[in-house]
């Protein structure tokens, strides 16, 4: 039996009292990693090594992946999936996949949220190819989240691989990491990646001060996948694996628009999209940011919600010295627009997640504002 | 060798008192320190995420460099102690992670105190969705003279209840100091504010008193606010035996925030709220506004907001109540190119004369010649005058209190459900 490590019994050396003597540390730091305070009962699950209270130490517990775990070949227990349009995290890869335990599967209630059933996961690797313009060259895994549905409440943690990208350890109070690779211009980029604490992902991942998915919105997942066994729609494939309840109605749910596929939707729908995926969990009228009072969920109506002619509210250095949320017609008189292309802490937008410009969004964004088929603000 | 063997053993010890579930408390009943140090950012993390509700998380002397966000979400009943205000500060000036310093969120019953957090991008102390939290001694601060580039709020509670802030300093923030927002049940009491662009702003918020503070040299003293077009509008805002004195400051916030309409030289001013009252404060030398009420559809009259906002009878400010406070003033002023539009058309409407230190903007609900719920009494060393704004500024200017020559209700003490503190 393995042992398992609750968050709340992964620690670091967390007494700086001793701080004089932490030249061992490299040693200590290798006994607390093997050191676990009790075995716990494990909870198998089809496969699955899922512990019923907490988080392994060490991503290879749980059994995810078949073979080499750096290739992220997923146990027949796991599906893959992508999204239509996905959050932007500093050009990261995403490869995600979703487990749902037999019995009780999701539902689709009112067209667009997904229920989850208790047990539930999802699983999303981030990663960096080293050629963007050649996959077969290599990749740079950086980190495994987790989100894990347990007692009605939803938690999150994150494994950061290692150099020799053989294993991922659990690790709560966030780091950097410094990564270069080629884009798909052969340009070379650098960032230096934030890997987040445990606590920045309520920031984002919050519904009335409780955890939540964000990325699994029926809507964002009506789309074809290239399972091994064929291309698919990927709810069909969930409904036909019993993932998703057996009544559910696909035909009539709507798909999110590709931000940066014209043929998926209009300018102004890709864009809302795109705003919807990267700015919507915190501003929407029952997120962390609701404060603000600029809401840019995709069924937002209000254009002064989503930013037109919207004076700052606790904007700060944010406002960039400008007055108004959208300008119509000039992007470079508007803060949202501002916000996408700073990099500075105090500035950029999303807050967290992003410390180089998306500039392929700003891209888009700046057309979407340039063509907004609205009065000017006015006023001096 | 011996601090070798010493290191080695140590963290055996820690690792069983960490079985016990608490790892707060050491082998010897004594709460652990954190201490400063290059591994503080991962350690202050680890401790805040490890908290069990009656912990006490307590810090050392000494300045911590931090580069992230340190945050503690989802907590009951923990307390962050440091070892007095400024013994103990969280440095973020090589921050390159999030903005803000110190956040709090989805917690209840959180005391801060004894600390300060300096040079953060961003906000330094940001309290959200929480229900009990308590600010004490605590500092936050940017180095230097206060500058545009310094984040926007020091101590920054918002979307929270039951929130009480004593004793604690803001110097430099580029937006407000203490700086509570779209809260209920709220004190703010015995605590400095200087050097920043409002002192002390209370938007948007239910229930507040405000009292015993100092606030001074700032580019506004004490804002009573209500932003309309957000989901809460502020009401029962008391603000009483506060000193605000030479709040003059050249407005430094940047362009777009409300708090850059407020003139350098404002001491209180009570913005588009409902049910303020302002008593027994000590306001010395704020030399263009003392204490002024106003409404958003001033600076819409004055072309200061959008022109598609509309003047709304909502916006204006209704039952204020200023009694019992003694005014003093010189007539010095910043010069007009270091003051804003508002400043520059008060100063200017009043030439040579001294401005009177009560002012009311003149939007005021039902007939202008009845008192709108605003009323003025026994105050001392103050002039009066209504600028009457709607009724073509500067034309129609009064300097007859005589309107607003009447009492109100006095408001009810806040009562705030907090742990208790010392």
């Amino acid at each position: 039996m393995n042992r398992s490590a609750s968050s709340n019994q992964y620690k670091e050396i967390g007494a700086n009292l001793f701080a004089p003597f932490l030249f061992c540390t490299g040693l200590c730091l290798l006994l607390l990693t093997l050191y676990s305070c009790q075995y716990s009962e494990e909870n198998y699950n089809d496969g699955l090594n899922i512990p019923p209270q907490g988080y392994h130490s060490n991503l290879s517990e749980y059994g995810f992946f078949s073979g080499k775990m750096r290739n992220l070949d997923p146990v027949d227990s796991l599906l893959p999936y992508d999204l239509n349009t996905e959050l932007f995290s500093d050009y990261t890869k995403k490869q995600r996949f979703v487990y749902i335990p037999e019995g009780e599967p999701a539902k689709i209630p009112d067209g667009n949220r997904v229920v989850f059933p208790e047990g539930s996961l999802l699983i999303k690797n981030f990663y960096y190819p080293h050629d963007e313009s050649d996959p077969a060259l290599g990749r740079t895994l950086i980190e495994t989240r987790l989100l894990k549905l347990r007692q009605g409440n939803w938690t999150a943690n994150t494994y950061v691989w290692n150099e020799e990208q053989t294993e991922a350890f659990l690790r709560q109070t966030g780091s950097n990491q410094e990564i270069s690779w080629l884009d798909y211009k052969g340009v070379e980029r650098m960032v230096n990646y934030r890997i987040p604490s445990v606590n920045d992902c309520s920031t984002c991942h919050s519904k009335q001060s409780k955890l939540v998915p964000l990325g699994p919105e029926a809507e964002n997942l009506n789309r074809e996948y290239a399972y091994s066994s064929g291309k698919e729609n990927q709810l069909e494939k969930w409904r036909s694996r019993g993932f998703l309840s057996a009544d559910t109605e696909l035909a009539s749910l709507s798909e999110m628009p590709v931000w940066d596929d014209p043929s998926t939707g209009t300018l102004n729908n890709r864009a809302r999209a795109y705003l919807h995926v990267n700015c919507s969990s915190c501003h929407n009228p029952a997120g962390s940011a609701r404060n603000s009072a600029l809401f840019l969920e995709y069924t937002q109506e209000d254009p002064y919600y989503i930013g037109v002619c919207k004076t700052p509210v606790a904007a700060g250095s944010g406002s960039g010295g400008l007055r108004y949320s959208i300008e119509p017609g000039s992007p470079d008189e508007s803060i949202l627009f501002y916000r996408m292309e700073s990099v500075k802490p105090q500035e950029r937008m999303p807050e967290i997640g992003r410390t180089v410009v998306h500039e392929e969004a700003v891209v888009l964004i700046r057309d979407w504002i340039e063509k907004m088929d609205l009065p000017a603000c006015g006023g001096s | 060798m011996i601090f070798s063997l010493f290191g080695l053993l140590v963290p055996f010890i820690f690792l069983l008192s960490g079985c016990n579930g608490n790892n707060s408390v050491s082998q010897n009943g004594e709460p652990d320190l954190i201490l400063p140090g290059p591994d503080a950012q991962q350690i202050i993390q680890q401790a805040f995420i490890d908290a069990e509700e009656g912990d006490v998380i307590r810090f050392g002397e000494g300045t911590f460099e931090l580069t992230a966000t340190i945050t503690l979400n989802n907590k009951t009943g923990v307390t962050l102690k440091g070892s007095g205000r400024d013994e103990t500060v969280f440095s973020f000036s090589g921050q390159t992670d999030g903005s803000d310093g110190l956040l709090i969120s989805n917690s209840s019953g959180i005391i801060v105190q004894d600390l300060t957090i300096s040079d953060t991008p961003g906000d330094g102390l940001k309290v959200r969705d929480t229900d009990g939290i308590v600010i004490y001694r605590v500092g936050a601060v940017w180095s230097g003279e206060p500058s545009s580039e310094n984040g926007a709020y020091g101590i920054y509670p918002v979307l929270s209840s039951n929130v009480m802030i004593d004793e604690s300093y803001a110097y430099g923030a580029s937006d407000a100091g203490i700086y509570v927002g779209q809260s209920d049940r709220v004190i703010v009491r015995n605590s400095l504010a200087e050097g920043n662009v409002a002192g002390i702003e209370i938007e948007n918020t239910t229930n507040a008193d405000v009292y015993g503070n100092t606030v001074t040299d700032n580019t506004g003293g004490i804002m009573v606010f209500d932003l309309p077009w957000l989901s809460v509008s502020g009401s029962h805002v008391r603000v009483f035996n506060n000193v605000v004195q030479h709040n003059g400051r050249v407005n430094f916030a940047p362009a777009g925030n409300i708090v850059a309409q407020v003139p350098a030289g404002t001491g209180i001013l009570v913005m588009s709220t409902n049910n303020v009252e302002v008593f027994d404060n000590e306001i010395e030398e704020n030399n263009v506004i003392g204490t002024g009420v106003f409404s958003i559809n001033s600076m819409i009259e004055l072309g200061e907001l959008p022109s598609n906002v509309q003047m709304d009878e909502s916006y204006n400010t209704n039952n204020v109540y200023i009694h019992g406070n003694s005014y003093s003033r010189s007539n010095i002023y910043v010069s007009p190119e270091d003051q804003n539009t508002i400043g520059n058309l008060l100063t200017q409407s009043f030439g040579e004369n001294p401005i009177p230190d009560i002012m009311l903007d003149g939007f005021l609900s039902g007939d202008a010649n009845e008192s709108g719920d605003i009323c003025v009494q026994n105050n001392i060393g103050s002039g009066f005058v209504n600028l009457n704004i709607p009724f073509s500024f500067p034309d129609n200017i009064s300097f007859d209190s005589s309107p607003h020559d009447c009492s109100l209700e006095p408001l009810p003490e806040v009562q705030v459900e907090i742990p208790v503190y010392n």
